[in-house]
């Protein structure tokens, strides 16, 4: 006998133990876990090194590059493993399986966004000890600024993979590829690697909808001047909660759309 | 909690359902149940409306109208409470390829919270203890599908669902599964809801059968009683169900 809440958690800690096993059997899972990042840290690192060698005049270049290519690395994984995940039971056939069981379509949902969690943790182990042996970049030396700027990175990967979910789920394995472009549709608008100024008008416009735009802004204030910008982080996270909620109501919505349609057991 | 189940209800009853897809109508008012104890066949041609049927009783389909419930719970509402006591395999239903048998079996082990050395004993039961360390990807189909009915039986399930489960199997594992379907139900009253295209199985297995054709009903009751009324042959004295089928999917059914 056991509480509806234990059962809960228990369910989840079983998807989440089946994509870490996957981590050990599959090496496409390492790939992209270990071997894209520490080949980011790599390209950025020598090309910071490059222009600071020609004298260019970016107060800390390594640590707004290298910063911004740990940082923007981390949401895409995060965005990425919630719909990866889900295309993982697409391509086994096994989405019958999963949710013929007493599973719930939100302990799926909160399964593969843990998941994501732990994949984040290692990816970020990884490439800040390659980013400090390297180029002597010590992320953490952000401070406690950190935080916040990785879970609103985490809470907008979220709403992306969901949403990126939803429509594979809706469309089919077809679209399984905006698992892989739609986080990179926001990069544009990002200013990962510059800064909001240089954008176009419109363009800035639309970058002051996007959280990570005030999340790497945030961060060059603090790696430049040593500031933190407290009222950009907190529209970042007003937008990303804002986002998260509503990313989870069009899922849910398209999963119960789903179930109208006969659409679970067809996905391919 | 664990909630206990009602003894006084059918393992599976379904009511009046109808389920109409954008672009066609699977079931016009299906009904039937499957008793306690009970091996009921689910058949019909293709297209008949088996699989949407079982799909809508294991909460993977919503139902246009009518309802279902398994020992009186409705999966669609009660999802956790009902599924819980189903066990189902298929040849549609299969694991991560890329983790052995014996991985994919802990983790739905775990999923349903069954009790420890239930993997051992599935293994053993199905005869896969030889494939536990293999990749699932790497099994014949008719090894994935033992795999499959190994996961079923993992918490020791009052409900069996089982969609083709010996499809891919060769006659000998045919014959092993029959076996062991039918001593299930012997030692633990297990009720199992069951779809085959293989008639001679069906009729070695199942209590009672319910045939379906264009979303409908159109024959229920024990084989050999549907053979005679099918057929029109009240002189029967075995059941004859490759005939029957084969009235039925030709448009003379009851």
């Amino acid at each position: 006998m056991s509480s509806p809440i234990a059962e809960r958690t228990r369910r989840v800690r079983a998807l989440v133990l089946r994509y870490l096993l996957l981590l050990r059997r599959d090496p496409a899972r390492l790939v992209d876990t270990f071997y894209w990042p520490l080949i980011d840290i790599a390209v950025w690192g020598l090309l910071t090194s490059f222009v600071a060698g020609r004298g260019a005049k970016l107060p800390n270049a390594i640590g707004v590059f290298l910063g911004a290519a740990i940082l923007w690395n981390l949401f895409f994984r995060c965005a990425q493993d919630v719909s990866v995940s889900f295309l993982d039971d697409v391509w086994s056939r096994s989405v019958v399986t999963i949710f013929a069981s007493p599973l719930s379509f939100g302990e799926f949902a909160l399964a593969i966004m843990l998941l994501g969690l732990v994949k984040l943790m290692l990816t970020l182990a990884a490439m800040s000890i390659a980013a400090w042996l390297l180029y002597a970049f010590n992320l953490f030396s952000l401070g406690i600024a950190l935080v916040p700027f990785i879970a609103n990175l985490v809470l907008l990967g979220w709403s992306v993979g969901l949403v990126s979910l939803a429509l594979i789920l809706r469309f089919g394995g077809r679209w399984a590829i905006v698992a892989w472009s739609l986080p990179f549709l926001l990069m544009p608008f990002s200013s990962v690697f510059y800064p909001e100024s240089v954008l176009p008008p419109l363009a800035k416009v639309v970058a002051r909808a996007i959280p990570a735009n005030h999340v790497f802004e945030g961060m060059r204030s603090v790696v430049m001047d040593g500031r933190m910008d407290w009222g950009r982080l907190g529209w970042a996270t007003i937008l990303n909660l804002l986002y998260l909620a509503l990313a989870a109501a069009v899922t849910a919505w398209v999963f119960r759309a789903a179930l109208r349609r006969g659409l679970l057991p067809k996905v391919r | 909690m664990e909630q206990a189940l009602a003894t006084d209800t059918p393992a599976v009853l379904v009511r009046d359902l109808v389920k109409r897809f954008p672009d066609a109508v699977a079931l016009e008012g299906v009904s039937f149940e499957v008793r306690r104890g009970e091996i009921l066949g689910l058949l019909g041609p293709n297209g008949a409306g088996k699989t949407t049927t079982l799909h809508v009783l294991l909460g993977l389909v919503r139902p246009t109208a009518g309802h279902v419930r398994i020992f009186g719970l409705d999966p669609h509402r009660e999802r956790a409470a009902a599924l819980r006591h189903v066990g189902f395999a298929s040849p549609e239903a299969l694991m991560d390829w890329r983790l052995t048998v014996e991985e994919n079996l802990r983790v739905y082990a775990e999923f349903y919270g069954a009790e420890r050395g239930a993997v051992a004993r599935a293994l053993k039961v199905l005869e896969l203890e030889g494939e536990a360390r293999t990749k699932f990807g790497q099994l014949s189909l008719g090894q994935q599908m033992r795999a499959g009915l190994a996961r079923s039986l993992l918490h020791g399930p009052e409900l069996l669902v089982l969609d083709e489960p010996t499809a891919s199997l060769d006659p000998d594992i045919s014959d092993k599964t029959r076996h062991l379907l039918l001593a299930l139900r012997e030692e633990q009253a297990l009720s199992i809801l069951y779809t085959s295209h293989d008639m001679a199985e069906v009729e070695a297995l199942c209590d009672r059968v319910v045939f379906l054709h264009h979303g409908r009903v159109v024959a229920e009751g024990t084989p050999l009683a549907v053979s005679r009324r099918v057929l029109s042959r009240a002189d029967l004295d075995a059941a004859s169900l490759e005939e029957v089928f084969l009235k039925i999917s030709r448009g003379g059914g009851a």
